[in-house]
């Protein structure tokens, strides 16, 4: 199955996310801030989750950092930021998709599928 | 005299050297103490997980953590995070264990105020509408913020007949709760429009109407921003009170439509300048180019705010930029300034100009 790099500074969420995506077969890469996130970034996972809100550099800096250096494995940014200029921002800068926080685990496992590489 | 100094000395420094000791040992149980807190939460976190993630509750729950603030604290970090199935898991898990009568219970009058507002906070997060009762109650409370964390909680499970009430306890109140008050019911969404509408109708029928929770009212229909609070919001920006034509013209920028663009117009003429100052960024929110003419006026405002709002209305409106522009070399320093200001920040100008000189 697929490398999915999980980053959000929650403890919870990256517990539960994890959970589910290793039940699914999938290998979870976890980082705790964004700094941490940026370097896991060179392990060329299939998929990244990016919280926005994260210690150090935010979900939508990382994501610039790696269309920078065009790392284009595709990008969900998971937030509890509800301001439109945030998902716009980070559609622009070519995540695959913004999750809100709170979410449905289905959903979120149905965007992740629909995304990652067949 | 000397031995006295030395005596003195002596006791200082044993005093000094039982303080510091007195404080390490008081760090050292505090890190302790820190540390064994770290270890439950991460505990919780992950018993919590686990179950969530397995759709598991636990055949014996242990009673004692039902009982520790740490383990709420878990269960509301995972109840918040998600939606759906899982919510309602975790309200399942909080039912089996009887959280929500523990924190009813601890937010009674008779625990410490630090005890009460813990539970009463925790409560917020993990209220359903079995716990709707309880919260109620608290709306009457003693305590300003044992009030304020139940309108929360009363938000959250959508209890819309309440609302009347709350309003009605945040005439009596100082303004810091008031607006608290208001601010909690945008949580309650569109649900909250109707109930809002009627007791601002109501109120506005007194002899001697609550101005400012009128005026809170109207903000708290703008923030939820819903087209069927425009026909009393309109009526708000027509009364002869400046704060609800303040409020009014603020949330009409949200909740306003076509309806509102000509009282917009009109409003944007008021004798207080905070009316024209939000007014004019409302009607360039919802107005077309018939408005820029208007807008432009206000650009020789003699307040600075609506100078300023007046040009980023403009920057918003189709045309709006060339008029500013067209201002940017007038001989109006002041139009030319909030016009200069406002195409900065739109980005219509690539860097900033010195302004014409004053004559």
């Amino acid at each position: 199955m697929a490398r999915i790099l999980l980053a959000d500074d929650s403890p919870s969420v990256r517990l539960l996310v994890r959970r589910h995506l290793q039940a699914d077969g999938h290998e979870v890469l976890e980082a705790e801030d964004g700094d941490a996130a940026y370097a896991l970034g060179a392990e060329d996972p299939d998929l990244a989750i990016l919280d926005q809100l994260m210690p150090g550099m935010r979900g939508t800096d990382v994501l610039h950092r790696w269309r920078t250096e065009e790392r284009l494995f595709p990008v969900l940014l998971l937030s509890a930021v509800d301001d439109e200029h945030v998902v716009i921002q980070s559609l622009e800068l070519g995540a695959a998709d913004y999750i809100r926080k709170p979410f449905s685990m289905p959903e979120l496992k149905a965007r992740i599928a629909a995304h990652l590489p067949r | 005299m000397d031995a006295t100094i030395v005596s003195i000395l002596a006791v200082t420094a044993g005093l000094t050297a039982s303080l510091v000791v007195v404080l390490a040992v008081v760090k050292l149980f505090h890190r302790e103490i820190e540390r064994y807190r770290g270890v439950r939460t991460a505990y919780y976190t992950s018993a919590v997980g686990e179950m969530l993630s397995r759709g598991v509750l636990p055949s014996r729950p242990r009673q004692g953590w039902a009982e520790d603030p740490l383990f709420h604290d878990a269960v509301a970090d995972y109840r918040l995070m998600v939606t759906g199935e899982d919510r309602r898991f975790v309200d399942s898990l909080v039912d089996k264990l009887g959280i929500g009568d523990i924190l009813v219970t601890r937010a009674r009058r008779r625990f410490p105020r630090s005890t009460r507002l813990r539970a009463v906070s925790s409560l917020v997060d993990l209220a359903t509408p079995a716990h709707t009762a309880a919260l109620q109650t608290m709306i009457d409370d003693p305590n300003p913020h044992v009030r304020v964390h139940a309108v929360r909680g009363l938000a959250r499970v959508g209890d819309t007949g309440a609302v009347s009430h709350i309003l009605d306890i945040a005439t009596r109140v100082k303004p810091w709760e008031a607006a608290r008050t208001a601010d909690a019911l945008v949580e309650m969404g569109a649900d909250a429009v109707e109930p809002v509408i009627n007791w601002v109708e109501h109120e506005r029928s007194k002899a001697f109407p609550s101005v400012d929770v009128v005026a809170l009212s109207g903000r708290l229909l703008g923030l939820i921003g819903d087209e069927r609070a425009e026909p009393v919001l309109i009526a708000l920006l027509g009364s002869d009170r400046p704060d609800w034509r303040v409020a009014a013209a603020s949330a009409l920028e949200h909740a306003g439509t076509d309806m509102s663009v000509e009282p917009l117009r009109v409003a944007i003429h008021d004798d207080d300048w905070r009316v024209r100052a939000r007014a004019v960024v409302a009607l360039g929110a919802m107005a077309d180019d018939v408005a820029i003419e208007e807008i432009a006026q206000l650009l020789t405002d003699r307040q600075w705010w609506v100078r300023q709002n007046a040009a980023g209305a403009l920057t918003q409106l189709p045309g709006g930029t060339d008029r500013l522009k067209a201002a940017l070399e007038g001989s109006d320093h002041f139009a030319a300034d909030a016009a200069l200001n406002q195409l900065t920040i739109s980005g219509a100008l690539s860097e900033r100009r010195p302004l014409p000189s004053r004559t």
